[in-house]
């Protein structure tokens, strides 16, 4: 019995300190396979090369509205009543009622969402953090419960399509935490909201040059579907697809982020 | 729920059709190593707001990045203040795209001077940290013939303030291996304060409505 107590204490005490702090997870680095980049076969594109992903550390959790709020008391010029039109659409802190405090409805421990990029950047730049690259991201969130790389494991794959299919709205947004940790220690990389990237408008898009030879074009317009090089990489096409339409100052429901070191 | 996946997908690409954005000079030859680290000599993103904002909201002078020019002179955007600028970005070392982008504002140039308007500036900013110092600038001025009265070639180490200029102007790139750099090309009209005015693509945009509103400009 008297152990029961012991592990409940400890649970309940690291409950209490993930509250109040969001510590950083080391990320071995390695060689991230752009497996998203890989042509279906009979498309005589070459196959991309992998790209190296150095050690970083990465906060456990995404940025919590609670978190947020502290940087807003500190930098008021980033308060939804003072923020110049430059850094952030009209929707930015959508679910706020007000400068300080969140609708009813939202929740404290839930992500922040409703972020623009140029926001989400000052937040980590005040924590002396940045936001992680596109490698760095697909990097960590690549791993699931038990492998660095579960990018052959349909279980990793029916987990985030299964999110991106399921309807939700910004009052449902669950706390931080509550989906899933990975090998490295990190929650919710998938099954949350999504998350910004340092470098969100890397993608180079193909548009009114279609015959251009680019491999984005497979990925993006028109076709990209079919030219995928399987059906699971379907999952990272969307992260990508739904990057290149963002814009800096975008804030939307369903993105927050997390900083890296 | 494949149905739903492809209606974002096809939404997504219906909007990408609307831009115009095209890989430059994906790879070269040479290989330069990343000896430099960014400085943070810049603005700090979190503190530039503390001194009281005399821009307008939307003005690109909001952004406090000092650039060292191609006279290795410190320069901030909004030291362009009362002067229409037009704004590119690309780096010297690029062979394919960034040719034609030149191309495209030397005959934007052409039609600005038989319209007779004269006090205006073309501002390019480089991606390349590494290779496009101010030497390199005034060389390559120099090969293209342009004019130093009318071009500023601007330059920073740090890393992060190229990324958040490209993101203001809505332009996309990525660093390759190599120090090459993939990147849309857009040419910007800022007005006098420093607002966006006019955006093209930088190599089959039609310039004439952006001419038209930079011969406006009082």
């Amino acid at each position: 019995m008297k152990t029961v107590i012991f592990t409940l204490l400890i649970f309940l005490a690291s409950l209490a300190s993930f509250a109040n702090e969001n510590q950083l997870a080391k990320v071995s680095g390695g060689s991230l396979r752009p497996f998203w980049l890989e042509p279906a076969k009979g498309y005589k594109l070459k196959k991309p090369k992998n790209v190296k992903v150095k050690s970083f550390e990465s906060m456990k959790y995404q940025v919590t509205n609670k978190d947020f709020i502290e940087f807003l008391k500190a930098k008021p010029e980033w308060q939804k009543s003072q923020i110049s039109k430059l850094f952030a659409d009209e929707s930015y802190l959508s679910h706020f009622k007000n400068d300080l405090e969140i609708k009813n409805k939202s929740s404290l421990d839930s992500p922040v969402i409703y972020v623009s990029w140029f926001t989400a950047s000052a937040y980590c730049e005040w924590k002396g953090l940045r936001l992680p690259t596109t490698n760095e991201w697909e990097y960590m969130a690549l791993a699931n419960e038990t492998k660095k790389d579960a990018g052959e494991d349909p279980k990793y794959f029916k987990r985030i399509l299964d999110w991106y299919s399921a309807p939700m709205n910004e009052s449902e947004v669950p706390n931080v935490g509550s989906i899933y940790q990975n090998v490295y220690g990190i929650y919710d990389l998938h099954g949350l909201v999504w998350e910004w990237v340092e470098d969100f408008n890397s993608n180079l898009v193909t548009g009114e040059s279609r015959a251009d030879s680019s491999f984005n074009k497979d990925l993006f317009c028109g076709a990209g579907n079919l030219a995928a090089g399987n059906k699971e990489n379907y999952a990272a096409f969307m992260r990508f697809a739904f990057r290149s339409s963002l814009k800096g100052k975008s804030a939307i429901w369903n993105l927050g982020f997390r900083c890296v070191k | 729920m494949w149905k739903f996946l492809m209606m974002i997908v096809v939404a997504t690409s219906l909007s990408c059709t609307q831009k115009e954005k095209k890989a430059c000079c994906a790879s070269g030859p040479e290989e330069v190593s990343h000896g430099h680290h960014g400085d943070h000599s810049g603005y700090d993103m979190t503190s530039m707001h503390q001194k009281p904002v005399t821009h307008s909201a939307d003005s690109l002078y909001n952004v406090k990045t000092v650039w060292e020019d191609n006279n290795n002179k410190p320069v901030a955007l909004s030291d362009f203040k009362n002067t229409p600028l037009l704004v590119t970005m690309t780096y010297t070392s690029c062979e394919y795209s960034c040719p034609l982008t030149l191309k495209k504002l030397e005959a934007i140039e052409k039609k600005i001077k038989i319209a007779k308007y004269k006090n205006y500036k073309i501002a390019v900013i480089s991606f390349d940290t590494v290779r496009d110092t101010p030497e390199r600038f005034r060389q390559y001025m120099k090969e293209k013939n342009l004019d130093p009265n009318r071009y500023v070639f601007l330059r920073s180490k740090d890393k992060s303030k190229i990324r958040e200029i490209a993101v203001h102007l809505g332009i996309n790139y990525k660093e390759e291996s190599g120090n090459e750099f993939s990147h849309s090309n857009m040419i910007t009209l800022l007005d006098k304060k420093g607002v966006i005015a006019q955006q093209i693509n930088g190599i089959g945009g039609d310039p004439t409505d952006l001419i038209n509103k930079l011969v406006q400009i009082k």
